[in-house]
Order: structure tokens, then sequence, then C-alpha cells
């Protein structure tokens, strides 16, 4: 049952949450606010890391409508990363590819 | 800020992490209390920093549940794309919004997640076959075999997950007790997939309500990084426990406990007003 995108995706995240424990627990020791703060960060985008490797294992097994998909949510999550108009540039592409997608798919099974 | 508060927040991450583990719970309806009627935190601050420890908690048991393929991923990213929609605009309403209103509605979803847990007679519903097309998911039945189900009534399901991502950032509790009833009664989910995507779909939503939280500065940094390393300690602990003892009749009981401190926070309410 275990596919290449559970098991990258599972990877992705231990990976990425055991760093941020290590940086979060060196904050504390340290009595620092900024190693601190950048430990939150790495833990909070830990599952947005998931999200990418998902993305990328998808993109290895050629399935491209869940690729559209997960690059879909990241550009919704980005718009509180960066400036509005390049996540609503990600967001744009991916529906049109969804939906390209979608309407390619539909043409090939009526033919 | 002095280590033995550190400490108290790293036992209360972590007691919450156990017990979101034992009893499939987010950790947030721990959390959130506990900061509000311990730590005296104000709601919105409570909220960032449960999301934090929601995060962590999530990342330390789905991690497993999703490497070994029990959560759906595929799924998790179909519905995520709602509930983070939902999680920004919640986010952002509870940075402006009345603290009385966002205590209310966390008091609303604090009974009710006990309600659903105190209840014996918890339905279920079965899945329908899957057809081989981009709605339908292989799943491994309790027989062992690999089944397959197709996702219904998408159209009530986007909706649905808008209002649990708003509920999620609004108040700081995972939704996992709005989505994974939807998940199995609405969309026909088979129970054990949906509680597992729950849980990883969970991480998602609380990101990016502590993104928000973060760039407006309310986040309290040594607060969160105590809840998310006792979270995340928790969790693993809580992934052991769970196979150890049944904890059916033990759920029951945390369901009064739930209801009992939305009544304490009922009384919060009463200080605020």
């Amino acid at each position: 049952m275990t596919d290449k995108v559970s098991l990258w995706t599972g990877w992705a995240m231990r990976i990425s949450a055991v760093l941020g424990a290590v940086v979060l627990v060196a904050g504390i020791l340290l009595d620092s606010y900024d190693v601190t703060f950048y430990g939150i960060i790495l833990m909070v985008v830990s599952p947005l890391a998931g999200i990418a490797v998902s993305m990328v294992a998808l993109l290895v097994q050629r399935e491209m409508w869940w690729v559209y998909v997960a690059l879909l949510l990241i550009g919704i999550i980005l718009f509180e990363l960066v400036d509005w108009y390049y996540s609503a540039a990600v967001i744009i592409v991916a529906s049109v590819l969804m939906l390209a997608d979608y309407l390619l798919s539909r043409r090939n099974s009526t033919d | 800020m002095e280590l033995i508060i550190i400490a108290a927040l790293i036992l209360v991450g972590i007691l919450a992490g156990i017990l979101g583990g034992v009893f499939g719970l987010g950790g947030g309806v721990i959390f959130i209390p506990v900061l509000i009627l311990i730590f005296g935190l104000k709601p919105d601050e409570a909220a960032a920093i449960s999301l934090v420890g929601i995060i962590a908690g999530s990342l330390g048991s789905t991690s497993v549940q999703v490497t070994s393929g029990k959560a759906n991923v595929r799924l998790g990213l179909l519905l995520e794309i709602a509930s983070v929609v939902g999680a920004i605009v919640g986010a952002s309403l509870a940075i402006w919004m009345d603290d009385v209103f966002v205590l209310v509605v966390l008091i609303a979803v604090l009974a009710f997640t006990g309600y659903t847990m105190s209840r014996k007679d918890r339905r279920t519903a079965e899945p329908v076959e899957g057809n081989g097309d981009r709605l339908s998911f292989e799943y491994a039945a309790d027989d062992g075999t690999t089944k397959t189900f197709r996702l219904q009534h998408m159209s009530y399901a986007y909706p649905a997950c808008i209002g649990a991502g708003i509920v999620s950032s609004l108040t700081g509790i995972g939704g996992g007790a709005i989505k994974v009833p939807l998940m199995n009664l609405v969309m026909r989910v088979p129970i054990k997939v949906a509680t597992s995507t729950s849980s990883y779909m969970v991480g998602i939503t609380a990101l990016t309500g502590a993104l928000v939280y973060a760039t407006s500065g309310i986040l309290i940094t040594d607060y969160a990084a105590g809840i998310a390393i006792g979270a995340l300690i928790g969790s693993v602990m809580g992934a052991f426990i769970v196979k150890k003892i049944d904890a059916k009749h033990l759920k029951r009981y945390f369901g009064y406990v739930l209801i009992a401190v939305s009544l304490l926070m009922l009384y919060k309410v009463g200080g605020y007003t």
C-alpha cells in the first residue's frame, strides 16, 4: 500500500521536525530569541516541506493532476509568506493546468 | 523567560501530546484551556501557540502514519486546498475580532468535541466502491485485502472544509472533530483512513494559521517553543501508549472532562464581559 509519495512525504516531515526540535532546544538553552524563532519557523514549515516533497514524488510518478493539486495548495499557503502577486501567479498557473488536465482527460474518455 | 515556565509548558505539551495520541486529538483542546485559564493568555495569543503545538504533535504522530500509507496524502492535499483558505480567513478574523466572540466559538467547539467523544454510539458510514477515476482511492481493509473507495458529495465537502479551517485558526484547535465526521459520514471515506488523513491535514491547516499569527507578531516564541518540544515528545509517547491500552472507555471520560472545561471557559467569558 505504501507508495513513493507516502514514503517520501513521511520522511520529509520526520527530518524537518527533528531539525526544528534541535534548533528549538538550542534556542532555549542559549536563551536566544532569534534561534528560538528560527526553530519555530522550521517546525511550522515542516508540513509545507512535506507537501513540496509530495509534489516531487507525484511528478516522478507522472501523476500530473495531483502535481497541480499540490502546486495549488503551495500557492495558497505562500500567500502568507511572499508578496501576494507571486502567490496569485502560482494559484492561477496551477488552476489553469488542473482545468486543462481535467478537460483533456474528459475528451480522451469520450473518444 | 524563567526556565520553570518553559519546563511547565514542556510538561503541558507532553501531556497534550500523549492525550492527543491516545484519543486521536490534535492537542488544541488541551493547549487552549491551559494557556488561557492557567497561564492567563489572551485567546489570540493562546491560539497562536496552540497552532505551533498542533503542528509539532501532528508531525510526531502522523509522519509514521504517512510513511506506512495509513494516511492518504492525495486526499489530504485535495481537501486542504479548502481548509487552508479557511485557515487564512480565520486567523485574519481572530486578529481584529473581539476576544469574547473568539472565546464563545472556542467554548462551542470544546463542548462539541466533548459531546462527540462521550457518545456511546458513534455512527460510521460504509465506503462506496471506487470506479478508477481521480476521486477513487485504494485502502487496506480490515480483512487484509486492498479495496477501493470513491469520494462522495464533494460539493458539500469544500464549504465544510473552509468552515473547519476558519474554526481551527480562529480558536487554535486542530479541527479533527469536524474533519473526521465530514470525511466519513459525508464523503464516505473509510473511518480509519479518515482518522489518519485528518491528523495529517490538521498540521497543514495549523501551519497556515500559525504563519498568519507569526507574521503579525502575536506569537510568544518562548511559550511556543516549550509547547512544541513537549508536544513532539508527547505525540511520540502517545503513539506507543495507544498500542498498549484500550482507550475506548477513557475516551468517554475525557469527553466529559472537555465538557467541564468548556463550562469553566464559559465562566471565563463572564469575567471578560
